[in-house]
């Protein structure tokens, strides 16, 4: 008896589970365009039909957007969470220079001019009648005025913020600042970088002081106050305003109605968003069914393939603005020698690599670039930078003309000098994919090069990785698994320049390739003292051709970003320099 | 004068004296456990790989000259107390504790208590009413199993309470969510409220609320069956039977409330439970609970919550034998005494 009702319920368990999958969409549907891998850089779409554009008849509609863990810092100076992020663009006020969709700088709207000094040091802005006529209005009904500038960088520049748990790289950039006159601040910068509008002025949100200065307690900074009490509840001027933020939940938001416009006066169209956290198992189905309808840059190609087998859904694809990858400790042992690196760079199998790591959509690049920076394009990559492929013969070559031998184990050697590599990486995932790359047996059989890869937790490689908190007997990784993500505007100077490097074991290094390279050093302060784009750019390029000869760090792969969004949404074209918090200011929803 | 009044009262004491002792010792003894098990937390947190200024330093304090690098990692470093001994910060953290501090979060920027609590609170509104559904199924279903004993009835919730207590929770709350969320969309898929208003709170409450009661239910279910089932054997059930009264009447007055006693006890073993939370179930549905923060805490590197939610698991599973040994010695006193020599 009891047997005969084992069976039944588990035939009615299987036959529940069964009618209920029968009903299903197919996880892995076959899809027409499922090759879509290679560099879009200006975001490509489902349809490549134009859609006509109806004219909105004013703000309407919600539209869901999915979204990581959030932390509930929505003031920038403190955390680093890109999903916090997010929020300060559509909440907070305009900085001075506002970014297109190309990367490119703007004066924000309540801007009439600005005056740079011929040594580029004096930066003198002009702000317009309605903004010193108080036009110009937080969510709260308080009016910018000049003190509001004048308050933020105070605020940033303060070594308050640092006791208060923030940080903020202003005081490195900026000597002083004050109002001239009715309508003008000007800013006095201790150097003259090509990169200082994005350091200094741009993303710089305007903060509202009288409101973050209205309850703080008279023994707090202001900086402290607005960390204890108001880091979860901005108020600023930008597209949005927020409406409810519910810790761990969601963020409500509702269309700011007194939004001045972003770089091209542009105003939201779509009246209420929720950014809702969603997690990476229900997230495509939540999609799918109606519960999110923006699910920003998804990676993986079984829920990129979903969409595109979905006739009511679309996406916006890019490259991303980063890459994963190996980097070298370039002042240790055998890799410290150009040579070996680019032996590396030739033995590792990349294509094979990426495919297994992250599947169909993404690409390698060869050298610390991405190919979104508007410096160089893909005719210039391919008719100047070296390509690495896995060629056995090209190892040979290299390691032999150099004076390397294999000894009696397969393995070369130089000078008593081993080419025997310890790679460390954090996470499982890494390590079985490199593993599969880089298998000790064949790649001492094939290239004469021994790697082992070792997985260690991240905090560990970190310590190795930035060579804090070790003895110099400690040292054993010659290179790191990591991911970069790169910013609008390169200056490699902290990343790469030789001054950068401190001595191992003692203190951070800035540089934690540890690359030291007269030549690369010269093109990066050239960059650095550029006065034009093309002075800036003829750098660059002579810098890249440099990284890419010397092989300081190997990309393995940069994801091509799929937006994955309800087809309901129109005009979202995001890009890689236009992520969706501005995107969606220009979309509407149908 | 009446008959009763000459009967010799109890005085409190002499009633309840042996229990109250009884308690009382074990709270003191809970004191020395607990504050062993947090120095091994304390240490083993302490002792985790890492730096923790690298797990917590925004990457822009890494910008500027190498010196101010390394003065920023000297005042982080500072500021945390990192440069005290180990045996310093555990006493000092023992002192906040004792006056109610819990540390501070290097990932909220704000001290553990100002959050801590609500999370506490989001477990226990789950668990309360998931435990209460499974406390309520599992006496109505295990009454009847063990009176059916091998019926069609009794053989189909052993099977559901095999089956119950081998799928895990996570597999559970997936076909649960594709089954309500995605294929009949009556219910959400996580979250604990709508930003939007269309759907009603309760909603959110459901699907984690089954998946928890389910999974408590199948050996509810099972402790249930056995205890009416050694009840249902015993002399004196024999007896009421014999004695011709209704079958309703030595099930319900008799049988039930003997039964009873060892599931009371279970119920005390499971009220600190209520304030626990499960990871994987409040990671699945968003559930800001005690389980979600402590997963946060631990892939973020949070010490100071890591150790505290730890602290309070380990305080937990202490209230929870105390309770149920308390259950026990008011069924039955040999154990107090025994205790109490």
């Amino acid at each position: 008896m009891f047997k005969k009702s084992l069976v039944l319920v588990v035939v009615f368990c299987l036959m529940a589970t069964l009618a209920l999958s029968g009903c299903s969409q197919p996880a892995e549907a076959p899809v027409e365009d499922n090759q879509a891998s290679e560099q879009i850089s200006e975001g490509d779409k489902k349809d490549d039909a134009p859609a006509e554009k109806p004219e909105p008849k004013g703000p309407s509609g919600s539209v869901v957007v999915g979204s990581g863990s959030m932390n509930g810092e929505f003031i920038t100076g403190w955390g680093n969470s890109s999903y916090d992020n997010n929020i300060r663009k559509l909440v907070m006020a305009p900085e001075l220079l506002m970014r297109d969709p190309g990367g490119k700088l703007h004066l924000a709207p309540y801007l009439e001019k600005r005056d740079i000094s011929d040594d580029g040091l004096v930066h003198t802005f002009t702000f317009n009648d309605k903004f010193v006529n108080g036009e110009y209005k937080y969510t709260d009904g308080n009016p910018m005025t000049f003190d509001d500038v004048i308050f933020t960088f105070d605020f940033y520049m303060s070594k308050d913020l640092t006791e208060a748990g923030g940080s903020s790289s202003l005081p490195e950039y900026l000597a002083s600042y004050k109002k001239i006159g009715d309508n003008q601040i000007e800013f006095t910068l201790k150097e003259k970088i090509y990169t200082t509008d994005h350091s200094v002025f741009s993303e710089r949100y305007i903060l509202n002081s009288k409101y973050y200065l209205k309850d703080k307690p008279a023994d707090k900074s202001v900086q402290q106050h607005v960390k204890d009490s108001l880091i979860s509840k901005p108020i600023g001027a930008g597209p949005y305003k927020i409406v409810e933020y519910v810790e761990n939940q969601y963020v409500k938001l509702i269309i700011n109605e007194d939004y001045m416009g972003n770089y091209q006066g542009s105003k939201p169209m779509i009246k209420d968003l929720v950014v809702k956290i969603t997690n990476d198992e229900t997230e495509l189905d939540e999609l799918l069914v109606g519960d999110v309808d923006l699910i920003p840059g998804e990676i993986e190609d079984t829920k990129i393939d979903a969409v595109k087998a979905d006739p009511n859904h679309t996406f916006s694809n890019y490259p991303r603005h980063g890459y994963g990858h190996l980097t070298f400790h370039n002042d240790f042992e055998a890799v410290r020698h150009r040579e070996v690196r680019q032996a590396f760079a030739y033995m590792m199998d990349r294509e094979v690599f990426r495919n297994a790591f992250i599947g169909p959509y993404g690409i390698s690049t060869d050298g610390p670039y991405s190919t979104n920076y508007w410096m160089i394009d893909e005719n210039w990559v391919d008719e100047n930078l070296i390509k690495y492929t896995s060629d056995k013969e090209k190892v040979k070559e290299i390691l032999e003309s150099n004076g390397w031998a294999r000894g009696a184990d397969g393995i070369y050697a130089k000078d008593g000098e081993k080419l025997e590599i310890f790679l460390a990486a954090g996470l499982k995932r890494w390590v079985d994919t490199l593993n599969l790359v880089l298998a000790p047996d064949k790649t001492v059989e094939d290239f004469g090069i021994k790697v082992n890869v070792e997985q260690l937790d991240f905090s560990v490689l970190l310590d190795h990785y930035y060579g804090k908190n070790l003895d110099t007997s400690d040292r054993k990784y010659h290179m790191f698994a990591l991911a970069t993500s790169l910013l609008p505007a390169f200056d490699g100077y902290a990343n790469w320049h030789s001054d950068k490097i401190e001595t191992w074991g003692n203190a951070t290094s800035p540089n934690s390739a540890r690359f030291s390279n007269e030549e690369a050093d010269e093109q990066i302060m050239k960059m650095r003292s550029a006065q034009d784009d093309a002075t800036y750019q003829k750098a660059y390029q002579d810098w890249l051709i440099v990284m890419n000869r010397e092989m300081p760090l190997l990309p393995l792969y940069s994801n091509d970003y799929h937006d994955l969004f309800d087809a309901k949404i129109k005009d979202l074209n995001t890009s890689p320099l236009w992520p969706w918090p501005y995107a969606i200011i220009e979309a509407y929803v149908d | 004068m009446s008959a009763n009044n000459n009967l010799y009262k109890l005085t409190f004491w002499e009633k309840y004296g042996s229990i109250i002792k009884y308690i009382g010792k074990r709270i003191l003894l809970i004191i020395p456990v607990l504050f062993t098990i947090s120095l091994i937390i304390f240490t083993m947190v302490e002792f985790m790989p890492g730096d923790p200024i690298n797990a917590f330093l925004n990457p822009e304090q890494l910008t500027g000259t190498v010196e101010e690098v390394a003065a920023k990692r000297a005042f982080w470093t500072e500021k945390l107390g990192l440069n005290d001994p180990f045996p310093v910060r555990f006493f000092r953290w023992w002192g906040q504790l004792l006056r109610g501090e819990f540390g501070y979060s290097i990932v909220k920027f704000q001290p553990v208590r100002n959050f801590i609590g609500e999370h506490i609170y989001n477990s226990f509104v789950l668990n309360v009413f998931a435990f209460s559904l499974a406390f309520a199924i599992a006496i109505i279903v295990g009454i009847k199993s063990a009176v059916k004993k091998h019926s069609m009835y009794d053989n189909f919730f052993s099977v559901f309470s095999i089956v119950g207590i081998s799928l895990p929770s996570f597999f559970m709350a997936m076909i649960l969510i594709f089954a309500f969320a995605v294929r009949l969309q009556i219910l959400p898929f996580n979250g604990m409220q709508d930003p939007l208003n269309i759907r009603p709170t309760w909603t959110y409450y459901v699907l984690p609320i089954t998946v928890i009661a389910l999974g408590s239910l199948a050996s509810l279910l099972k402790y249930v069956r056995n205890a009416m089932l050694e009840v249902l054997k015993q002399d004196y059930i024999r007896t009421a039977r014999s004695k011709g009264l209704a079958e309703k009447v030595v099930i319900y007055k008799h049988a039930f409330r003997n039964a009873l006693i060892p599931v009371i006890t279970l119920v005390g073993f499971w009220i600190p439970r209520l304030f626990g939370g499960s990871i994987l179930i409040e990671k699945i549905f968003i559930w800001p609970g005690i389980g979600l923060l402590m997963n946060d805490a631990y892939v973020q590197k949070d010490r100071s919550v890591l150790v505290i939610v730890l602290v309070f698991y380990a305080l937990l599973t202490l209230l929870g034998n105390l309770f149920m040994d308390v259950g026990y010695s008011l069924a039955d006193p040999r154990i107090r005494e025994g205790g109490s020599k």
